[in-house]
């Protein structure tokens, strides 16, 4: 599912940054493990198709990301892969549901309601679907956040810190959610995370160790 | 490619009530002065047009042209002056002229202007009765249809004029008008005339020389003198020949103690020195609209600040940059579609409001509401270029977001 060989980029002025090789199987979990700054999110920019490797490939799905280019790749990103930032970046002048038919408008679809509504029922906040992200808890955001990136069935999920500042319960919720929520999408699960708490949660994943910056290039 | 996007735009534009309506009422206000300009300029051209009809010359006393022309043709004006009958037979009479018909002015109405003529008057502008008949004698009249409409007289009652072209003259009591027809409306300045025989006018102003107690020698004398010196106010001239444009003004102004005056011209010279005073307003209206213009690239420019995020999450969610740029283009095509509707209506509603209060005043309704002259597809173009000019640098902002600082914690 996930195939990376060689990889690296360097950002402009910026050091070098060179990525062990991966091997993922289609649903299957990632952890990408690191200090700040080692390039976890690069990682994930790369496999987002956000950034073109500067050397080597990665493959997502079959699909080598760094062969397409433009509109072509931002229509393959939307269609295959869904992104849980660590900021949520609700939008706050929208309702939570009109928060989650940005994610086809923002590929030029029809939105498809049903699909929405299914989510929200199945992730238990149907009652926040008119409500503005300022009105929910961080767990109820963190919630919308995950149907956003969910609601095309992606491929391949990208969560980027999720449990940055959430307490133990929280933290464990929050996984919990995120692991039950992927697998029944049947989506791969790539976690970019410092956090030992999703260690020891995603016992027997992958793990991808990523190095402070500079000490690889 | 625009799948949705025109709700999205509607739903991030309204999601700043009063930054939206701030910038749609000044783009509003700029669109429907230069709109209502549009409209007024038309109903005048096309008001001037109407009533030339048919119409090559005008005789009448020596002063101004313009005013003989005002006052003769639309009668907007007072005359300079009445001429003698005499000279108005051999100006009739002229080898070069086709048709005369003369106005003999003095009276009013209520405001509304009598005027002594004959029915070839009622013929130039095609006007038909829509009810009664045409006046057979002195004293008899004909009605225009906002006269009608405004006096609330009919076919049978009867009116006394009053001395004088506006209203609080002398009242001429003893010598009432019988209303014998009423005017089919013309969109012509027969609407807001009374017509009568031009002999009226003569016999209601010698009954104002002659109602003293004079004995039958006194009122005969008096009548032969009247008789003699016979005058009308204006003589609408129809030439034979269009050549006579060159040598019939030359020879009445001339050879003769009256002058003539092409409408034609007149007119031309008129529009031209409205059209002074409406480039006046119409730079106005294109300081009003720039200044709108900048509020809105103001707005835009903001929102492009604010929604960094938003528009980012967008092209992470698989929109390709001229999709997100499309979004702020799309909330300006808004703004420049609601302005248009809105600007057009309010033009609409202040030609109205112009119509009533200058048909109040027994002015002509030379500007109404319900006219939609072709020029005023320019509105919506300039409503567009206004909004699009301003949205420009904000959509290229919002097409060059940078989407990797989403997944950067610190942004």
């Amino acid at each position: 599912m996930i195939r990376t060989r060689a990889l690296g980029f360097s950002h402009p002025g910026g050091p070098r940054l060179r990525f062990a090789d991966v091997d993922v199987a289609a649903g299957g979990t990632l952890l990408l493990r690191g200090a700040s700054g080692s390039g976890k999110s690069t990682w994930l920019a790369l496999a987002a198709g956000l950034l073109t490797p500067g050397e080597g490939t990665i493959e997502v799905a079959g699909q080598s990301v760094g062969a397409l280019r433009g509109a072509a790749r931002d229509a393959w990103r939307g269609a295959t892969v869904g992104v849980l930032p660590q900021r949520l970046h609700l939008s706050a002048d929208l309702s939570v549901a009109d928060n989650l038919a940005l994610v086809y408008r923002a590929a030029g679809l029809p939105v498809d309601r049903r699909a929405i509504d299914e989510l929200l029922v199945a992730l238990d906040i149907e009652a926040l679907r008119e409500r503005r992200p300022s009105a929910l808890s961080g767990g109820q955001a963190q919630r919308v956040a995950l149907a956003r990136a969910l609601l095309r069935r992606p491929a391949l999920l990208l969560a980027d810190e999720p449990t940055a500042s959430l307490d133990d319960a929280a933290c464990a919720q929050a996984l919990a959610l995120l692991r039950e929520t992927v697998q029944r999408v049947g989506a791969t699960l790539v976690i970019a995370t410092h956090d030992a708490r999703a260690l020891a949660m995603f016992h027997g994943a992958a793990v991808l160790a990523l190095e402070p910056v500079g000490v690889s290039a | 490619m625009t799948n949705g996007l025109p709700r999205l735009a509607w739903q991030y534009l309204w999601a700043r009530p009063l930054t939206a309506a701030l910038n749609l009422l000044l783009l509003t206000l700029g669109l429907a002065s230069i709109a209502f300009l549009i409209l007024a300029r038309d109903q005048v051209d096309r008001a001037f047009e109407r009533d030339l009809v048919g119409i090559d010359a005008v005789v009448g006393a020596k002063g101004s042209p313009m005013q003989l022309i005002l006052a003769g043709v639309f009668h907007l004006d007072v005359p300079p002056g009445n001429i003698p009958l005499a000279e108005a037979r051999r100006i009739a009479e002229h080898p070069q002229v086709a048709q005369f018909i003369p106005l003999s002015l003095g009276d009013n109405l209520q405001g509304w202007r009598i005027v002594g003529t004959t029915t070839d008057y009622l013929s130039l502008y095609g006007a038909t009765l829509a009810h009664g008949a045409p006046w057979q004698a002195p004293m008899q009249a004909v009605l225009g249809d906002a006269v009608a409409r405004g006096s609330g007289l009919d076919v049978g009652a009867r009116f006394v004029g009053a001395h004088g072209l506006g209203v609080g003259g002398a009242v001429h009591d003893s010598t009432p008008y019988e209303v014998t027809g009423v005017l089919r409306p013309c969109g012509c300045v027969l609407d807001r005339l009374v017509l009568t025989a031009t002999e009226s006018v003569w016999f209601v102003h010698d009954e104002m020389h002659t109602d003293k107690d004079l004995s039958a020698d006194e009122r005969a004398e008096l009548q032969a003198a009247l008789d003699a010196e016979r005058e009308i106010t204006i003589g609408l001239v129809r030439y034979r020949s269009p050549l006579a444009a060159a040598s019939f003004p030359r020879f009445v102004n001339s050879i003769t103690p009256l002058q003539a005056a092409a409408p034609a011209v007149e007119v031309t010279r008129l529009l031209s020195l409205i059209g002074q005073g409406t480039q006046v307003l119409r730079a106005l209206a294109g300081v009003l609209l720039v200044v709108a213009a900048l509020s809105v690239f103001i707005a835009l420019w903001s929102a492009v600040r604010e929604r960094r995020a938003d528009l980012a999450l967008l092209r992470l969610l698989g929109a390709p940059p001229r999709r997100v740029a499309a979004l702020l283009l799309a909330e300006a095509a808004w703004l420049a579609l609601l302005a248009s509707a809105l600007g057009l209506l309010a033009a609409q509603g202040l030609a109205a409001l112009a119509g009533r209060w200058w048909g109040d005043a027994a002015l002509p309704t030379l500007v109404q509401a319900g006219a939609w002259p072709p020029a005023l597809a320019w509105v919506p173009v300039l409503a567009a270029g206004a909004a699009l000019l301003a949205a420009g640098l904000p959509a290229l902002a919002a097409y060059r977001v940078d989407v990797h600082t989403l997944l950067n914690p610190r942004s």
